[in-house]
């Protein structure tokens, strides 16, 4: 088929300059089927067995196919069964030892992070769901590579509050169990309101039990792209001709994740799930969401009109995307995670951009308050209060939002604090000086929103 | 430095093409067409046929696509791409490879 040198030129411009990648390959893997025994460590065994066995192939698979098309794959990941469903016939108070088989399970398959230490429970808590929760601090001390995540809320059930300050204490405990690192532990750890079941992004991965025995799901490229992208188009062009650069940027980028996770499903001989058309940034600079909107004509990320840019880029990104896959899902959005971005961590430095304006723009983009850094003396219920905050944004507007935060011990407001590597660095960010525990003590769920009358 | 490329290659079934960025100037006249009776036969010797060569000029520089297919069984991509990178090397141009199936996914619907 005929192609003109302007389509060759593009393509190896995207590979060569603008660090087109394909983000994550993430293998989902079914653990129903480890489940029965009453003896939580016989379950751990024949979790490890069956991820080692499943997932064995995946790093030198991914490596084969990235060679072949030229294309870097820049992570391979794992997810599971949310482990409350696989370890509920146990009779252990605590989970921690399934979490360290699969730990052990993503060190031998060679991927750098395993996601589904994870329960729902956006509308109760049943006992198994109660001793994963109680596991997480454990769980998240005793391993390096696994990611938990718990789903507080859904627009069908509402929130469930008395889940939500569970976790505003779970997530200051695991913040202390790790206080010599700047409370790490927080950084794989996600609570949710619509849960997909299908995301292939860390920290917030599972294999909903919905999912298929395994598959493989696909998170397309990050954001330098679409950010080179708009350089190009310069600064004359109207907003509507920035959404179509950036719906055309999608669709091949899309198409490009596509064809390389349809390859590599192929090849293990798993079926292929989805494409998660999520811009992930990385600390590396030009692999910024920030600079996109930045590119787009604001002095700051988190200036005025970030909202309205950050909901143009979101929407752009879906539209091209949706065009170039029949199977789009997990979050596809733009993530704005602070400390993962530097010009998030710049505009947080130079107090363009506040933690009350991220919830702003959480509301028109996946996936919430992400690597959210705050003063370590953050009480159990503002962490609380600033989740349910961000569960009412997901659960009324019918979509997924998240809560990766970090309340970092010892450190205040203004000070940076550094993770290195994919989770780079963050600069605390202060919270609202006034309580919100009257209203979180007060616990029960917040009924489900009324799905007509939109306005 | 305007991004450029000189010799783009690329191999169907395994289709692909070879590509590399270099000023026009440097790629020139009797220079072209030495290029391609040098690339088309090093490349021949390697195991990859090459069934189609378009030429152009486009961002700044001239640019080959030799749409080319592998018929050594034994040849990988990744070979072929060491190959072409040292060839290209001790040419003085670059030339990169990549399936024709990426880009057709990218640019056709």
């Amino acid at each position: 088929m005929w192609l003109s040198s302007e389509e060759i030129f593009e393509t190896v411009r995207m590979i060569e300059m603008e660090h087109l990648d394909v983000r994550t390959v993430t293998l989902g893997i079914n653990l129903l089927d480890c489940a029965g025994s009453s003896d939580v460590k016989t379950v751990a065994t024949r979790v490890y067995d069956k991820v080692v066995r499943t997932a064995g192939g995946l790093a030198a698979v991914v490596k084969e196919v990235s060679d072949d098309f030229g294309i870097p794959i820049v992570n391979r990941r794992i997810s599971v069964t949310p482990v409350a469903y696989v370890a509920a016939a146990t009779d252990a108070k605590d989970y921690t030892p399934i979490a360290e088989a699969l730990d052990r399970a993503a060190e031998v398959a060679g991927v750098d992070f395993l996601g589904g230490f994870s329960a729902l429970v956006h509308k109760g808590v049943n006992p198994c769901d109660d001793v994963l929760i109680s596991s997480i601090p454990n769980a998240l001390a005793a391993t390096q590579r696994v990611c938990a995540s718990v789903n507080c809320a859904s627009t069908r059930a509402g929130i469930n509050m008395d889940a939500i300050v569970r976790m505003g204490e779970i997530v200051v405990e695991s913040a202390w169990r790790s206080a010599d690192q700047g409370g790490i532990y927080c950084g794989r750890l996600v609570v949710f309101a619509n849960v997909p079941e299908d995301n292939p992004f860390m920290a917030g991965a599972m294999h909903g039990i919905g999912e298929a025995e395994a598959c493989i799901n696909v998170g397309v490229s990050g954001p330098g792209v679409v950010r080179a992208t708009l350089d190009r188009l310069g600064r004359d062009c109207d907003l509507g001709e920035v959404a179509e650069a950036i719906k055309r940027t999608s669709f091949k980028i899309t198409r490009t994740g596509e064809l390389v996770g349809r390859e590599v499903s192929r090849r293990m001989n798993v079926r292929f799930g989805i494409v998660d058309l999520s811009l992930a940034p990385t600390p590396a600079r030009g692999d910024s969401v920030a600079e996109i909107l930045e590119s787009m004509g604001l002095e700051r990320c988190g200036t005025h009109g970030s909202t309205a840019a950050l909901a143009l880029l979101n929407d752009a990104v879906k539209k091209g995307g949706a065009m170039a896959s029949s199977y789009v899902g997990g979050l596809s959005g733009a993530f704005i995670p602070v400390s993962e971005d530097s010009a998030m961590v710049d505009a947080a430095e130079c107090g363009a951009i506040s933690l009350d304006k991220l919830e702003a723009m959480t509301a028109v983009c996946s996936v919430g308050l992400d690597m959210v850094a705050v003063p370590g003396d953050t009480t159990p219920e503002t962490i609380a209060a600033i989740m349910a905050d961000e569960m009412a944004i997901g659960v009324v507007n019918g979509k997924t939002t998240g809560v990766r935060i970090i309340p970092v011990p010892g450190r205040q407001a203004g000070d940076r604090v550094q993770y290195g590597g994919l989770l780079g660095e963050a600069i605390v960010m202060p919270v609202n000086r006034f309580s919100s525990a009257g209203f979180v003590r007060r616990k029960g769920r917040i009924p489900a929103p009324i799905q007509s009358l939109t306005n | 430095m305007a991004f450029s490329f000189d010799t783009v290659c690329f191999p169907t079934e395994q289709t692909y093409r070879v590509i590399g960025p270099e000023h026009s100037s440097r790629v020139q006249g009797a220079h072209r067409a030495s290029l391609v009776a040098s690339l088309t036969g090093q490349l021949a010797e390697y195991g990859v046929v090459v069934e189609d060569v378009e030429h152009g000029d486009g961002e700044g520089c001239f640019a080959m696509v030799f749409t080319a297919r592998m018929v050594n069984p034994l040849l990988t991509l990744p070979a072929l791409r060491e190959f072409l990178k040292k060839k290209g090397a001790e040419m003085g141009i670059s030339l990169r490879v990549q399936r024709e199936d990426l880009f057709l996914a990218m640019h056709r619907i």
